[in-house]
């Protein structure tokens, strides 16, 4: 089988070289995006392999069917950017990777809360520059505080072990909650206002969209420390601005950004930035904007890479595979 | 009582200041370190409070003796820089803080490995910039992994906890084993040979002096990841970097460097460096120095401040002195 790579970055590359040729598949890396236009660069292909933002829809699709493409491989969890109805219309079978790393972006949700409270952000700025002062760089021992995880799901809980060995008092929030997991289970109004930390570990969905915002920040302890390494809507960006504005908050991580679309994954360090919500954010000495990286561990994308040529071997010998998403009514 | 305050940073002025009046003491502060020529600051005091960086040599505390001070005030737990002989010559009493912060130690120890492991220190100086591409940033996946810690005390002990609640294998090695802690203690070559991070918790001594040298370094995986937050000499500076350019590290965070005294705490960005080790550190990309900033916490500055009340306390009132340096103290 012969597939289409977009998007790709280096790191992509390494780790689908390494294990293709296992599968007897064939990769044509291409670093552009699938977006209209694009759709030839597979012509001679059986199969394409997506990521989180290329454009999949119906214009997109037809064009692949035409060239003769059957399968298109996400390799990532979200599908929202497909059109499925348009995939099933034109016979092209669409595959993901539904979960590779919940332990990486617990990890990460973890090293942002330990690099933010402790400022190592700035330290390092400074060191930098033989400045070695340390006012200003003060954190608080976590030990004894109380974190609230919202969303306990995959990630949450490795989260809650992870911070159960800091020795953090944990209160957990889920509109499923789990009856096997040693847990305090509280409403999201009282977790709110305990929590000096608070980790969001949702997925977003039409309830979760905006879950903070000005109302639950006004609720929120002040000096709270606040962690996303979920997806950006799940923050009102304006409402945390103006908390961060109003010193409400000792620290904000964010892995992911309402708009990060526009941004994420290129430099754009040339360009003059026309988001002054994220020019904002990026200047403020509490707040860490990272790229999305909270997946970005060797073990991930070996795990991708893995799942993804079984994916693509589990069509070709034509079984019924658990990854494949299907369309429903 | 009157102390005289040297080596004074806004942190500790905060703390010190919301707690003094109640114990009845009144604190100058000031800026210079204390050395024998701004011992003459103290005239007129009862006490001195000092830090790390200053330096009570015999001439100096032969001054202070003359301006009348009687107790001079650790606010740390080291007091290798008092000449404790001289002091009790002129019957100075000298108290220190003999424990803050274990748990501020381990939570950065913990705090740089996870840094460093995911790159955030170079994800963040990029992000400054609204460059948001992640090549180069990847980190590996701890749990599952080995980490050795070295040094088994109070903040090692932290540390066996923090660790577990990652899902690393942990392995410790300390000249006294803790029977009672639950970690599988072994040699410190096998640590060497089978840890993914390492992590030094160990005093620094004649025995542990360049605990991690040209040899020790040349026993650890390929890809180590090595974490020093408790004194600098413990690491020889050269060898660990003769490994840095052979690649063997993937990452080497350090809160402590064996010639801090010379640069930490103070502003030299507008020197010239003469360090030529310390300008290498902080070029290369795996390396985070930081500058001796583990125990500073909100908490610890105020048990520091508590403490250093109490035992001037226990001084006026005659009480014992729990945390009393002496010479013969030293030697047990």
């Amino acid at each position: 089988m012969k597939i289409a790579f977009y998007d790709t970055k280096d790191y992509d590359r390494i780790y689908f070289e390494k294990l293709a040729p296992q599968y007897g598949f064939e990769l044509k890396f291409f670093e552009t995006r699938f977006i209209p236009g694009t759709e030839t660069l597979a012509t001679g292909c059986d199969a394409v392999c997506l990521f989180v933002n290329d454009i999949i829809n119906r214009e997109t699709i037809e064009k692949l069917a035409d060239i003769g493409i059957k399968v298109i491989l996400m390799r990532c969890a979200g599908y929202d950017n497909i059109d499925l109805k348009a995939c099933k219309d034109f016979g092209i079978s669409v595959f993901r990777v539904p979960s590779y790393s919940p332990t990486a972006v617990a990890e990460y949700a973890a090293a942002l809360l330990l690099t933010l409270n402790r400022k190592i952000h700035k330290a390092y700025v400074r060191t930098k520059e033989f400045n070695f002062k340390i006012s200003g760089l003060m954190g608080i021992t976590l030990r004894g505080k109380t974190i609230g995880i919202i969303g306990t799901g995959k990630i949450g809980k490795v989260m809650i072990d992870i911070v159960k060995g800091l020795g953090m008092n944990i209160l957990a929030y889920d509109l499923f909650p789990d009856p096997n997991l040693d847990v305090n289970y509280v409403s999201l109004d009282e977790l709110l206002k305990k929590s000096d930390v608070i980790s969001l570990h949702v997925p977003l969905s039409p309830d979760s969209k905006y879950i903070i915002n000005k109302n639950s920040i006004s609720k929120m302890k002040d000096g709270v420390i606040l962690i996303n390494t979920s997806r950006g809507a799940l923050i009102d960006t304006e409402a945390l601005i103006a908390g961060l504005k109003a010193n409400k908050f000792r620290g904000v991580a964010l892995d992911v950004y309402e708009e990060e679309d526009e941004y994420f994954f290129e430099d754009r360090s040339l360009d003059i930035i026309k988001d002054e919500d994220l020019i904002k954010l990026v200047t403020y000495p509490n707040v860490i904007v990272t790229s999305h990286q909270a997946f970005f561990t060797e073990e991930s994308l070996q795990a991708i890479a893995e799942t993804t040529c079984e994916n693509l071997k589990c069509f070709e010998e034509g079984g019924t595979c658990e990854n494949e998403i299907a369309y429903t009514e | 009582m009157k102390i005289a305050f040297y080596d004074t940073k806004e942190y500790d002025r905060i703390y010190f200041d919301k707690i003094a009046p109640q114990y009845g003491f009144d604190i100058i502060y000031y800026e210079s370190r204390l050395n024998a020529s701004t011992a003459v600051l103290a005239d007129g005091c009862d006490a001195i409070c000092i830090f790390v960086s200053d330096n009570a040599d015999k001439e100096t505390i032969d001054k202070l003796s003359e301006y009348g001070i009687k107790v001079i005030l650790l606010r740390c737990a080291g007091y290798d820089n008092v000449d404790l002989k001289a002091c009790e010559e002129k019957n100075i009493t000298v108290l220190r803080v003999p424990s803050y912060s274990p748990t501020a130690v381990a939570e950065y120890a913990s705090a740089l490995m996870l840094t460093l492991n995911r790159r955030i220190h170079k994800a963040y100086m990029r992000t400054r910039e609204f460059n948001f591409k992640i090549n180069g940033l990847m980190g590996v996946t701890l749990r599952g992994r080995t980490a050795g810690i070295i040094g088994t005390g109070k903040i090692g002990k932290i540390m066996v906890e923090i660790l577990k609640g990652y899902g690393m294998e942990v392995l410790a090695n300390d000249l006294y084993p803790d029977e009672n802690l639950d970690v599988e203690y072994t040699s410190l070559d096998d640590l060497f040979n089978r840890s993914d991070v390492i992590t030094i918790h160990c005093p620094l001594t004649k025995d542990t002096k360049y605990l991690i040298n040209k040899n020790s370094i040349s026993k650890m995986k390929d890809g180590v990841i090595l974490i020093n937050t408790s004194r600098g000499a413990l690491v020889d500076t050269d060898a660990l970097i003769d490994g840095l350019v052979a690649n063997k590290f993937r990452g080497v965070a350090l809160d402590v460097y064996e010639e801090e005294d010379k640069y930490f705490f103070e502003d030299k960005s507008q020197e010239i460096i003469k360090d030529t080790d310390l300008i290498k550190l902080m070029a290369y990309p795996n390396v985070i120095v930081t500058s001796h900033q583990a125990f500073f916490t909100d908490e610890s500055m105020e048990a520091i401040a508590q403490v250093t009340c109490d035992n001037l306390k226990e001084f006026e009132q005659g009480l014992e002195m729990k945390n009393k340096v002496s010479e013969e103290y030293t030697k047990k």
